[in-house]
């Protein structure tokens, strides 16, 4: 909360205050609302009278007051990994349409841009590997997982959110790291609860992904002017049985991707590139299923757009390397 | 996770089983999902849904833990269910496509959405809803109904009450409504102002109280000799025999198999492929709708949908998950033949030697006696009193 920038922090207000009631309500039967009502009145105070820039990299007074309680040695400072939404070399923005994409060179236009990021780990330069504990923030981050939201609901996005979320913020032993390996998905123990009553950020209708049981771990979505139609990538888990008691699902084809990119994760601007992604089809030119890829594996769009993001599409695993994502140069 | 149970749950199970139904619902069960039979204190705000009272031979309801009965959540629900503040476009409510008239169905093979899309699949009923231990026509994960609600709400495959990303602006159009306060006050003393899962909750605990069981069948069980027309009762026989095997999925208390209640310890769900097509030889249905094998992955899930409850059955046509059955007669013909023969289109094919067929589905050609057996039969599960009860109507009127 206390790392959004002035601007941001004014415009999450509403998804903020949704995100609270969403958390309010998720009470067991066997509790009063009330007392949660109180948790997150607590919470949204918080976020709604703090507007502070982002403090320096080690900024770890900040860190110590956020974590609620001083220990000795403190916990390690709060810090923030970069990423930002690009089509080639352009940056991404909701209000552009955007040429020379695809095997047809075909122009797209933006209508949604969101994935979920977890399990992130750094590498040190002696090699070993540490986990980048997220920070909570009852917005974009809770500890398990992240929403990279690059959209901000102007032009074609208008099913979005106003606020941005373009950085990782969280914490790593002190040290110097060259590079991250992070997963885009939601964790499996969290894909398939109640939507309504999840916390933040799993409380976006956007990435419901109901008729699945679960999230859109990513969600890229454009309109194409020529045709007039949609194209999007939907990355999710498919072909999923529930077990013998409710909510224990079986997900065989996980179509989670794992990314590891090299260059230090503090310093570095990692980029998410449309061109990328959609480099392998004909935007134009849909050859079955829906328009683009929902992550079917007998949609002919999937075998590329699953393959910008290292996944198999016959076995839903990551298993080469992904293009999706790169270092800024 | 509440399906595991201990002995106790067990035995109440197994009294189920031989039908001492009631015995379960005043079972001595935990709090959190003890069905309530008398609605307890709680009043709805202004004479809506009657405390939960259950028809004769069915089991208590299995309330999730998060989300017990109350009379005054049902009553919410109820001006939620019937709200066109529920679509983006104001345009249509839960009641748009399931009429209460039509067992909470709408008439049509392919309803349509707030936007004007078409659904693929028809509207599925919704009496005795409570009682499924899955919901929609073929999907193994749809385990709830607060779950299930947040399909017509937010779906964009296909729009049908089209909210997704606009979350903010449904519940501020609802919290803009007057009527709601006292309603939220009743059921959530403690809530500000209306939530997701207040919207979600409170639907779900209405679906539960549209309770069905008071049909010509149901009387006759209880001992009205004269509930049913002698055709009816060869009917009956037909149905509940081995030749015409319409009972396997189509029994119980809710004339259908997956089904779950207060006590069930075993976690059942059924899926069947009834031979409706078979467009290359294999058994393959039309790539538009593979049924439980879109969800699952498995290629032996092909065409296997839920056998939903024929209670009603006579006021929901047209029939089969695409609405492609238009009749009572067409959905006979189509089983007792085994099948259904596409002579010619894109969806070409006889069903009847689908090698994915059930093999329950084997085709007893009736005779025309019989047929007309089967449909007073079918007509004696509709029940007047539930289609028309003005506890379960709008009550925005």
């Amino acid at each position: 909360m206390k790392l959004l920038s002035r601007s941001t922090t004014l415009r999450i207000s509403a998804a903020s205050v949704l995100a609270l009631t969403f958390a309010g309500a998720a009470v067991g039967c066997e509790d009063d609302d009330h007392d949660h009502v109180h948790d997150t009145t607590d919470v949204a105070a918080g976020d709604a009278g703090t507007d502070s820039a982002v403090p320096p990299a080690d900024g770890s007074v900040d860190g110590a007051q956020d974590g609620g309680v001083l220990m000795d040695a403190g916990p390690a400072p709060l810090q923030s990994i970069s990423f930002a939404g690009v089509v080639g070399t352009t940056p991404f923005s909701c209000t552009q349409t955007y040429a020379g994409i695809g095997t047809s060179n075909a122009s797209i236009t933006p209508v949604d841009f969101r994935l979920y990021v977890s399990d992130v780990v750094l590498t040190k330069d002696d090699g070993t590997k540490v986990p980048f504990e997220l920070e909570p923030d009852g917005v974009f981050q809770s500890s398990k997982v992240a929403l990279l939201d690059f959209e901000d609901r102007t032009g074609g996005c208008n099913n979005g959110t106003e606020a941005l979320h373009t950085k990782l913020v969280g914490r790593a032993p002190a040290g110097k790291y060259t590079g991250i390996t992070f997963t885009i998905g939601v964790p499996e123990a969290l894909n398939h609860q109640n939507a309504a009553t999840a916390e933040a950020p799993l409380n976006l209708s956007g990435l419901f992904w109901n008729w699945q049981g679960g999230y859109k771990f990513l969600r890229l979505d454009g309109k194409v002017p020529s045709t007039n139609s949609g194209f999007v990538m939907h990355l999710g888990s498919t072909a999923c049985t529930a077990g013998a008691t409710p909510d224990s699902y079986v997900c065989t084809k996980r179509n989670a991707s794992t990314v590891t990119l090299t260059a230090d994760p503090f310093a570095a601007t990692f980029l998410a590139d449309w061109k990328a992604l959609l480099a392998g089809v004909a935007i134009d030119a849909d050859k079955g299923g829906m328009p683009g890829c929902m992550s079917g594996d007998t949609d002919p769009e999937c075998t590329p757009m699953l393959g910008a993001l290292g996944i198999d599409v016959a076995s839903g695993n990551s298993t080469k390397p992904q293009t999706f994502f790169r270092v800024s140069p | 996770m509440r399906a595991t149970g201990d002995a106790g749950r067990a035995a109440q199970a197994l009294l189920v089983a031989i039908g001492l139904a009631a015995a379960v619902a005043c079972g001595n069960e935990g709090a959190d999902d003890a069905p309530s039979i008398d609605g307890g204190a709680e009043t709805s705000a202004d004479g809506g849904p009657p405390p939960l009272a259950y028809p004769s031979g069915f089991p208590g309801l299995a309330f999730p833990a998060t989300n017990p009965w109350s009379a005054a959540k049902a009553e919410l629900g109820r001006y939620f269910f019937y709200d066109k503040r529920l679509s983006a476009n104001g345009t249509q409510s839960c009641a748009s496509c399931h009429e209460q008239a039509r067992n909470f169905t709408d008439g049509r093979a392919h309803p349509l959405g707030s936007t004007g899309e078409s659904h693929r699949r028809s509207a599925m009923a919704l009496s005795n809803v409570g009682y499924y231990s899955v919901l929609t026509w073929a999907s193994d994960l749809q385990d709830s109904l607060e779950k299930q609600a947040l399909l017509p709400l937010f779906g964009e495959n296909p729009v049908e009450l089209g909210n997704a990303g606009q979350e903010v602006a449904l519940l501020a159009r609802l919290a803009a409504e007057p009527r709601y306060a006292p309603l939220l006050k009743a059921a959530y003393p403690d809530a500000p102002t209306v939530t997701l899962p207040h919207l979600t909750e409170a639907i779900a605990t209405f679906e539960r109280s549209l309770l069905s069981g008071n049909a010509p069948y149901d009387r006759f069980l209880a001992g009205d000799k004269n509930a049913l027309s002698p055709e009816a009762k060869r009917g009956a026989d037909l149905f509940f025999g081995e030749r015409a095997e319409c009972f396997h999925c189509h029994g119980g208390f809710a004339f259908a198999d997956s089904v779950t209640f207060a006590g069930k310890t075993v976690r059942e769900r059924s899926f069947h492929n009834t031979g409706l097509y078979n467009v290359d030889g294999k058994g393959a249905y039309p790539a538009s709708d593979v049924g439980l094998a879109e969800i699952s992955g498995n290629p032996a899930d092909m065409g296997r949908f839920r056998a939903p409850s024929l209670r009603n059955v006579a006021v929901t046509a047209p029939f089969m998950h695409d609405g492609s059955l238009p009749t009572l007669d067409a959905a006979i013909a189509h089983y007792g033949r085994g099948g259904t023969l596409t002579a010619s289109g894109p969806n070409a094919g006889d069903g009847a030697t689908s090698p994915l067929k059930s093999e329950l589905v084997r085709g007893f050609s009736p005779t025309d006696g019989e047929v007309a057996n089967l449909k007073a039969f079918l007509n004696a599960l509709t029940d007047e009193e539930f289609l028309k009860n003005s506890a379960y109507g709008d009550p925005w009127k």
